[in-house]
């Protein structure tokens, strides 16, 4: 049982890699916050915590979901990671700008790299894979914006050709405004009744009435239609002038084209042609998609399922309203369509940098967790903040790398049944403590080296010291082994 | 074996960056914080371990020898009998590439102080035969981590887990009760268990008189006991392909619970004095039409000679051999009147055909069926309704069914099957009687 955090990884028997335990993913996590805390806080930038964290607590469990087996699962993986890769990159954006903005990138990702590792979205497979399903929702976001902004495009094209047949004043337009939408709409009938599968959803009870009343239904929609657009060629060949004299010269049909152009005949028929063209699309689609798909393909399936949640929110949320006040703010919405565009390619360079040996196989988190500290430790010296942010940032990243790496070998070699909170306190413990006393010593050196004032062309020879005592490190080292 | 794991090239790597990015910009914050990392490390390449040289392991196996499929427990228990404590132990039992793990785990990793103890308890479930543990892998590291030394542990206490068909079921004395059997008949006769009382007729026994109501009442009674019967009973041990299946990674075959569940009753009844036959079905045996058989036979011999049979089917591989006409010959081979029981875990039609036709003879039938079916799939209740609907239908011919469910003691089991049958029925139709007395 963890310490604290959800686990979004399916750790099972003896020896798998996974994550690491989770008592040293923990003590790497609180530190790991503790250090952005306090580095935030010490900058006055703590309202970025709560917009990176947002972002981060979006794109990583919609990650972790997307590696899921069920439909459920990765739609709401597929939703989570789109959203949350829109708010890191606005966020990166946002806070990375600036004197700040390495600082707060670094924090950024390290947050990122203890979130990946408490969830093992990281991992070369896992990630290959939510990043695959993340570019086929992508894909079907973009087909979903398209076909709904045309569909609302059509609503909208023949709700004005009904409002202009309620209009009319003159015998023709009417007649011909009327007869377009029977055709139409026996046209949508007879395409709703072939499309949707009303045989395999009615009850077993009443199956075949329902089947012979669809059967009929689409009959009568083609007998109707058809004999509407026989109605229009006949009309049209007959001519305006005659029409017109027509319905003036016989009262019975001027009133009949006036009843049929009344709004209680016109807008049930185009309520039903609109509901009957929805049903038949939908049908259509989902039978095409049912053919195409084998019983595994879910990840597709569940894309196409995000794709169009995500697009209905888009358009109706934004871009529609976007477009009422200027038809130019849906063509931002656009860019930021794009932005998913980003964390996919992010993805599948991570893929790369782990299959060319650039990031740790197994370590690929904790590595992302220390080198985010590290750089915000570069970041705080580099804007002159005081020195022990800088060290706390640094030691952080020591300590954070330190523990993940260390519960990463419990699990390769024990596996996750075996209780070790008690060793790994034990190595929390000496690391954490180890750490804090580093940042003491050198904040002592840092004040020593600030009262002993300008002793600065020493540095130049600390600093080749240091680099001197690495390299004799890394000799030793290759030495033994 | 020591060795040093580099976990600290990166912290080599970020000394270098943070030492550079301090030389280039001149700023000496970064330049402290460049030791930072190489203090890790430093303190990483410092550290050494020593061989466990003090470590004691002392190995429990909490039951062996054992019956097949019943869970055993082994304990692992590690002392630090050194000075110093250990700050990194990791322990991985010897558990044999054989043994399925079914609960806990052979790993563990510990910190122990001096004089300090800790323990691995895991459950194993064998099949038959004998099982050697290893010695335990033993890992020591460092305070860091960095260093480490892995070695092997000679484990005291158990290293042999023994697993055997007549576990459980101990030898048969060569003084036996002196009884000719132990099953009791409805007519009475003469036994030592009350069955009823009658007029007393000359030439009865006077010890068997029932003086208390002579004293009561004045008149003579005699005392009727339950007659003890002997019989013959037939073995048939199902050891077809379709029984060589398992509940569970591990666990023993139905063929193998079956030959269990009859070494237990061989026992029980030879131990009661009853005549006992074996008939194996689904291999190419020496008897007539290929089936193992093995004549009624009581004693000692006959029971080492029927588990030797047992053995030998458990290990054999089935051969798909004609199933009616062993079926058949097992009843042309019984004694008239012999009892039939089979043991199979019915996981298909076969039992039921094997009843069906015993059922048209005179033959009391018993049918005692092994639970091997893993019912936490859909699949696997399917197949449990198709099995208890096999049993139901060997009941409805006349058979004695016991579906022996996983946790009920085999020993009830027997002793349903065996005690009450005898009951059923006619017993001097059914039962072939001995004769003979106390």
């Amino acid at each position: 049982m963890a310490i604290g955090g959800p686990r979004l990884d399916r750790p099972s028997g003896v020896g798998e890699e996974g994550r690491p335990r989770s008592t040293s993913q923990t003590i790497a996590a609180v530190v790991a916050v503790a250090v952005c805390v306090a580095v935030l806080g010490v900058l006055g930038a703590m309202q970025a915590l709560s917009f990176v964290g947002l972002a981060i607590a979006l794109f990583v469990p919609g990650m972790a979901l997307l590696t899921r087996e069920s439909i459920g699962e990765q739609v709401v993986g597929n939703l989570l990671y789109h959203a949350g890769a829109v708010l890191v990159v606005v966020a990166l954006y946002l806070v990375g700008r600036g004197p700040l903005g390495v600082v707060v990138s670094g924090l950024f990702v390290a947050l990122f790299g203890v979130a990946a590792t408490w969830s093992n979205v990281l991992e070369r497979d896992r990630l290959e894979e939510a990043t695959r399903s993340a570019a086929t929702s992508y894909v079907s976001i973009l087909g979903w914006v398209v076909a709904i902004v045309a569909a609302s495009a059509l609503a909208v094209a023949g709700w004005n050709v009904v409002q202009t047949v309620l209009r009319a004043s003159e015998p023709t337009t009417s007649l011909f405004g009327v007869l377009a939408v029977i055709v139409v709409t026996g046209l949508l009938v007879r395409g709703a009744t072939w499309a949707l599968p009303v045989g395999a959803l009615a009850p077993r009870d009443r199956r075949e009435s329902l089947v012979q009343m669809s059967t009929w239904a689409g009959q009568v929609g083609s007998v109707v239609a058809a004999l509407a657009f026989f109605a229009i060629v006949v009309a049209g060949a007959l001519g305006q002038t005659r029409i017109e004299a027509f319905a003036t010269n016989t009262p019975a049909v001027g009133s009949s084209l006036t009843v049929l152009t009344s709004p209680p005949v016109v807008v049930p028929l185009a309520v039903l042609a609109a509901v009957c063209g929805v049903g038949t699309a939908f049908g259509y689609g989902a039978r095409k998609l049912a053919g195409q798909l084998d019983a595994g393909d879910y990840d597709v399936i569940a894309s196409v399922l995000a794709g169009f949640v995500f697009a209905v929110f888009l358009v109706g949320t934004v871009i529609l309203p976007l477009a009422a006040i200027s038809p130019f703010l849906p063509v931002l919405v656009g860019f930021a369509l794009v932005i998913p565009v980003v964390a996919i390619v992010f993805g599948l360079l991570g893929v790369a940098a782990i299959d060319g040996g650039v990031v740790p196989p197994r370590a690929a988190g904790p590595a992302l967790g220390a080198c985010g500290l590290l750089l915000s430790g570069v970041g705080t010296a580099l804007v002159g903040q005081p020195a022990p942010l800088t060290f706390a940032c640094v030691a952080g990243a020591m300590v954070v790398w330190d523990c993940s790496t260390f519960g990463l070998g419990l699990t390769v070699e024990l596996g996750h049944r075996p209780d070790t909170r008690r060793l790994e306190l034990y190595h929390g413990v000496l690391s954490v403590g180890l750490g804090v006393a580093v940042v003491l010593v050198a904040t002592g050196l840092s004040h020593l080296r600030a009262v002993t004032g300008g002793v600065a062309s020493a540095w130049p020879a600390v600093g080749l010291a240091v680099l001197g005592a690495v390299l004799l490190a890394v000799a030793a080292r290759r030495r033994e082994g | 074996m020591t060795n040093s794991h580099g976990r600290w090239e990166g912290g080599v790597a970020a000394t270098a960056l943070l030492a550079s990015l301090g030389l280039v910009s001149g700023n000496g914050t970064l330049l402290l914080a460049a030791a930072i990392p190489l203090v890790y490390v430093a303190y990483g390449g410092a550290s050494s371990v020593s061989p466990p040289t003090d470590l004691r392991a002392v190995r429990r196996i909490d039951s062996s020898p054992t019956a097949p499929g019943r869970p055993v427990t082994v304990e692992l228990e590690l002392t630090n009998e050194g000075e110093r404590p250990i700050a990194d132990l990791r322990v991985v039992d010897g558990v044999p590439d054989s043994l399925a793990v079914v609960e806990g785990t052979p790993r563990g990793g510990y910190t122990l102080d001096p004089d300090d103890s800790t323990s691995v308890a895991y459950t194993v479930i064998p099949h038959r035969g004998e099982y050697d543990f290893s010695a335990p892998t033993v890992r020591v590291r460092g305070a860091v981590g960095s260093a480490t030394t892995t070695t092997a542990v000679e484990a005291e206490g158990d290293v042999t887990l023994r697993c055997a068909l007549d576990a459980g079921a101990p030898p048969l004395t060569d003084q036996g009760t002196g009884l000719v059997g132990t099953l009791t008949a409805d007519t009475p006769g003469r036994g030592i268990e009350f069955h009823s009382t009658r007029e007393y007729r000359h030439g009865d026994s006077a010890s068997r008189i029932d003086w208390r109501q002579y004293a009561k009442r004045g008149t003579l009674t005699t005392v009727n006991y339950a007659r003890q019967l002997a019989t013959t009973v037939v073995l048939v041990l199902d050891a077809r392909e379709s029984t060589r299946v398992v509940a569970g990674p591990g666990h023993p075959t139905g063929a193998e619970l079956s030959a269990y569940a009859a070494t237990r009753a061989l026992t029980n009844l030879l131990r009661g004095g009853h005549d006992v036959a074996v008939a194996v079905l689904g291999l190419d045996g020496a008897g007539p039409a290929g089936l193992s058989w093995l004549p009624p036979g009581t004693g000692s011999e006959q029971r080492r000679l029927a588990i030797d049979v047992f053995r030998a089917a458990v290990d054999a591989a089935p051969v798909a051999v004609g199933h009616e006409k062993q079926v058949q010959k097992v009843v042309e081979l019984a004694p008239a009147g012999a009892q039939l029981a089979l043991f199979t875990p019915a996981l298909d039609d076969g039992p039921v055909t094997a009843v069906e036709s015993w059922s048209a003879f005179d033959h009391p039938l018993v049918v005692c069926s092994p639970d091997v079916v893993a019912a936490n799939t859909v699949g696997g209740q399917l197949d449990q309704v198709r099995r208890r609907a096999r049993l139901a239908r060997c009941q409805a011919m006349g058979a004695r069914t016991i579906d022996w469910r996983r946790g009920t003691p085999l020993q009830v089991v027997l002793e349903q099957a065996f005690a009450a049958s005898a009951r059923a029925g006619d017993g001097a139709g059914t039962l072939a009687t001995n004769g003979g007395g106390h």
